[in-house]
């Protein structure tokens, strides 16, 4: 015999024991029912079987056999009572079955309650927490209105009261062990407390309208203040459900999201650069949809440590995980289940998000990658240019030198100064285009090293810096670039004499960069450099501009935000 | 005369060098060696030393000192392409007397020779301001080089100070991604410690926003 069978005979042993139980408990009941009117004796004990059939309930389950075992017990009681009173009963025994349970109603009763208490037990955790509550809550209101029937009504009332409570008590004890999930007292409360307003509204308006109706002789004033009250309670009631909705709505989040609720929280979404700030927006979602304290999305597939109270959930999308959601309830025993229904429904769309995050990160690290390993590449071969050629146009500088000191020559004359101006256009190209001029941070010096290269032969290059701001590193050297390449052209292409150069940073946060010359100006061809630099320049999240200047030469213009776009 | 010792692996330059010193009047080219080593053989007594600050077979600035505790009256002045402040710094803290670049004009490299000579300190005396910028921005290699755009994120916020756990709510990581990532990239600059990295970090330009 398997274990499952054996377990199978066991529950189904249980629910036999508990409708035996029953039966004999309803015997008086039963034996009542075949009277014309139903003996008082006998309606006493009417309620109790009610345990039975709620007992059977739970040992069928298999979950909670010691309360299903208590409640299959209690189904007894009428037997018992009734074992007590036959000794000395007559023929009918109704009359002395009554004198016992009138005479005991309110012990047996009592130890009912203690009974069912102590099946329930108490066990550390919210949910057997809250069963107790709602079980002590219902015992006590029980027992109170029994021990008021039990000197305000007859007999026969009396009867009638113990048995409802014991039907009630039976499907709640039921009702409370079945349940996986209970909500949290005080909510029940807040439905009585709309409830009663509103009741108490539509009343305090029929009350009125009666007065006031009976005060001005209507005909019928009852009629209309009933139906004042009725109407009055029927359009109170939206309000009192809107009030306990916003209520809820506070401690458990919207548990939807909106459409304008999603806008509200994106707002400034377009202006951030990082795409990683989507991921403080939907946490954001996430705790006002769930009313969750703190809620903190993680990217990767490692699985971060849980802080003290906190509740983890792995995203995944197709098997992989592509981050970990960690919420932090109010309540320190964890969320309600209604918050979790609401978190893992948006689950599925947070990992989503986390992914296309995740992908965006990854193309933006790409991207930097590409740009540095261009630098790199830049550097190299600047790098090897300054290194290989500048040594051989020095050398070759000294040679021609000396030939000419000992044999002048027109040749050698007019290639002394072709080889200096070689070895000028050399240190031009790499210290225009390399950002390692930058090195030591300072921009101003470095651009003052560059318009120094480009000084003398009667051109003039002025230079005004004022840098407030610092810069970041990308558009520093972009700003260095721009220069450089500016006076280049100027020189070179507008065969100006006098350039100026102004770097400002402005209050709005962007350096602003202004190359103007006096040169031939005319027509401007982008040239790769122009080019190259107007990307750069957007792609920092700025603009670059060439226009003719008012002296009749070129103004270059172009705008950076101080912080550069990524 | 002023007697003048030259020593570069460059054969171009050397040959420059060697003409120019022989075309000036008062200066006598004694040697003309391509590596310390031919240096070291010299047995004629230069006034004037001009030395390469990077040779095949060792740097200059040590066979500076080398030879001038053979000949303690001899003038040594560094030749490079480079404008690098530590190696000016380590030149004068060895006691050599001068500093000079060679993409320099001509008759500003024989007039420093002739400086050093009289004994007085040659420092990139002879290169203009624009030959020292362009020497001073040549490219150098980057240390940071073997880290890609995900570490340099994560090493630029560890440069500004940031805490790991800090570093990791930033780039919205679990802590244990971030250390796992440090880790590699210890192993990647090959430093044994994250202060290491980060003085790393900072020597590269990290950590300003």
């Amino acid at each position: 015999m398997s274990s499952a069978e054996a377990s199978a005979r066991g529950a189904s042993t249980g629910v036999v024991v508990a409708a035996v139980a029953t039966g004999f408990g309803a015997l008086p009941l039963v034996a009542g029912i075949g009277e014309t009117t139903i003996p008082t004796g006998a309606l006493y004990g009417a309620g109790w079987p009610a345990f039975g059939v709620a007992g059977a309930l739970l040992l069928d389950r298999g979950t909670e056999q010691r309360v299903g075992r208590t409640l299959a017990a209690l189904a007894l009681v009428p037997a018992l009572i009734l074992a007590i009173a036959l000794p000395t009963a007559g023929d009918p025994i109704w009359p002395r079955l009554e004198d016992v349970w009138r005479s005991a109603d309110i012990v047996v009763v009592l130890l009912t309650l203690v009974l069912l208490a102590w099946a329930m037990g108490y066990a550390p955790g919210r949910t057997p927490r809250r069963r107790l509550f709602w079980l002590l809550v219902w015992s006590v209101v029980v027992f109170s209105t029994v021990v008021v029937a039990d000197s305000v009504l007859d007999p026969r009332a009396q009867a009638l009261v113990i048995t409802l409570g014991m039907w009630s008590l039976a499907g709640l004890v039921a009702r409370l062990t079945i349940a996986s999930e209970l909500r949290p007292v005080d909510e029940p409360f807040l439905d009585v407390v709309a409830a009663a307003l509103t009741l108490a509204i539509g009343a305090a308006v029929g009350v009125g309208v009666a007065l006031a109706g009976t005060r001005a002789d209507i005909p019928a004033p009852d009629l209309a203040a009933a139906f004042a009250a009725v109407t009055s309670t029927a359009l109170a009631w939206p309000a009192a459900a809107w009030w306990r909705r916003s209520w809820l709505a506070r401690r458990y989040g919207t548990g939807t999201l909106t459409p304008a609720d999603v806008a509200a929280i994106t707002a400034d979404l377009h202006q951030l650069t990082d795409p990683r700030e989507l991921l403080a927006k939907a946490a954001e979602m996430v705790a006002a949809s769930s009313g969750h304290r703190d809620v903190t999305l993680m990217l990767g597939e490692d699985s971060p440590d849980v802080p003290d109270g906190w509740v983890d959930h792995p995203l995944l999308v197709g098997g992989d995980r592509v981050g970990t959601l960690l919420l932090n309830p109010d309540d320190p025993e964890g969320p309600e289940p209604r918050q979790v229904r609401t978190v893992e429904q948006l689950l599925p769309t947070v990992a989503l998000v986390c992914r296309a995050v995740g992908l965006a990160v990854e193309a933006d690290h790409a991207r930097q990658d590409v740009a540095r390993e261009r630098d790199a590449e830049r550097a190299r071969i600047l790098g090897d240019l300054h290194d290989g050629l500048g040594p051989v146009l020095a050398g070759m500088s000294m040679r021609v030198q000396a030939e000419l000191r000992r044999t002048p020559t027109p040749l050698l004359e007019s290639l002394a100064p072709d080889l200096a101006e070689a070895r000028g256009d050399l240190r031009r190209i790499v210290s225009g285009l390399t950002p390692s001029a930058l090195h030591d941070a300072d921009l101003t010096g470095a651009l003052e090293r560059l318009t120094a290269t480009f000084d003398g032969d009667g051109r003039q290059v002025e230079l005004a810096v004022a840098v407030e701001d610092p810069l970041s590193r990308e558009v520093a050297v972009a700003v260095y670039r721009f220069v450089a390449e500016g006076i280049t052209n100027a020189l070179r292409h507008g065969r100006a004499n006098h350039v100026a150069v102004q770097v400002a940073t402005t209050v709005a946060g962007h350096v602003v960069v202004d190359v103007q010359d006096d040169g031939i100006g005319g027509p401007i061809a982008p040239g790769v450099g122009l080019t190259s630099l107007r990307q750069r320049a957007e792609h920092l999240g700025g603009s670059l501009a060439v226009a003719s200047a008012n002296g009749g030469g070129v103004l270059l213009h172009a705008e950076l935000p101080t912080k550069g776009a990524a | 005369m002023t007697r003048v010792m030259l020593v570069d692996d460059h054969p171009i330059v050397l040959s420059g060098l060697s003409a120019l010193v022989e075309s000036e009047d008062g200066l006598e080219l004694v040697a003309a060696a391509r590596s310390a080593a031919e240096a070291n053989a010299v047995t004629t007594e230069p006034d004037v030393a001009v030395i390469d600050l990077e040779l095949p077979d060792g740097d200059g600035i040590e066979l500076g000192g080398t030879l001038k505790r053979t000949w303690p009256e001899l003038r040594v002045v560094v030749l490079t392409m480079h404008a690098d402040n530590q190696a000016v710094i380590r030149s004068l803290g060895a006691g050599l007397d001068g500093y000079l670049l060679k993409d320099s004009d001509p008759e500003d490299v024989l007039a420093a020779i002739h400086t050093a000579a009289r004994g007085a300190l040659v420092l990139g005396r002879g290169a203009s301001e624009a030959v020292v910028a362009a020497a001073a921005s040549a490219p150098r290699t980057d240390a940071l080089a073997a880290l890609d755009a995900r570490d340099l994120e994560i090493l630029d916020l560890l440069v500004q100070g940031l805490p790991t756990s800090q570093v990791a709510a930033r780039l919205f990581l679990a802590p244990k991604t971030v250390r796992n990532r440090v880790s590699d990239m210890l192993t990647k600059l090959d430093v044994a410690s994250r202060d290491e990295a980060i003085a790393l970090g900072q020597a590269g330009g990290l950590g300003r926003t």
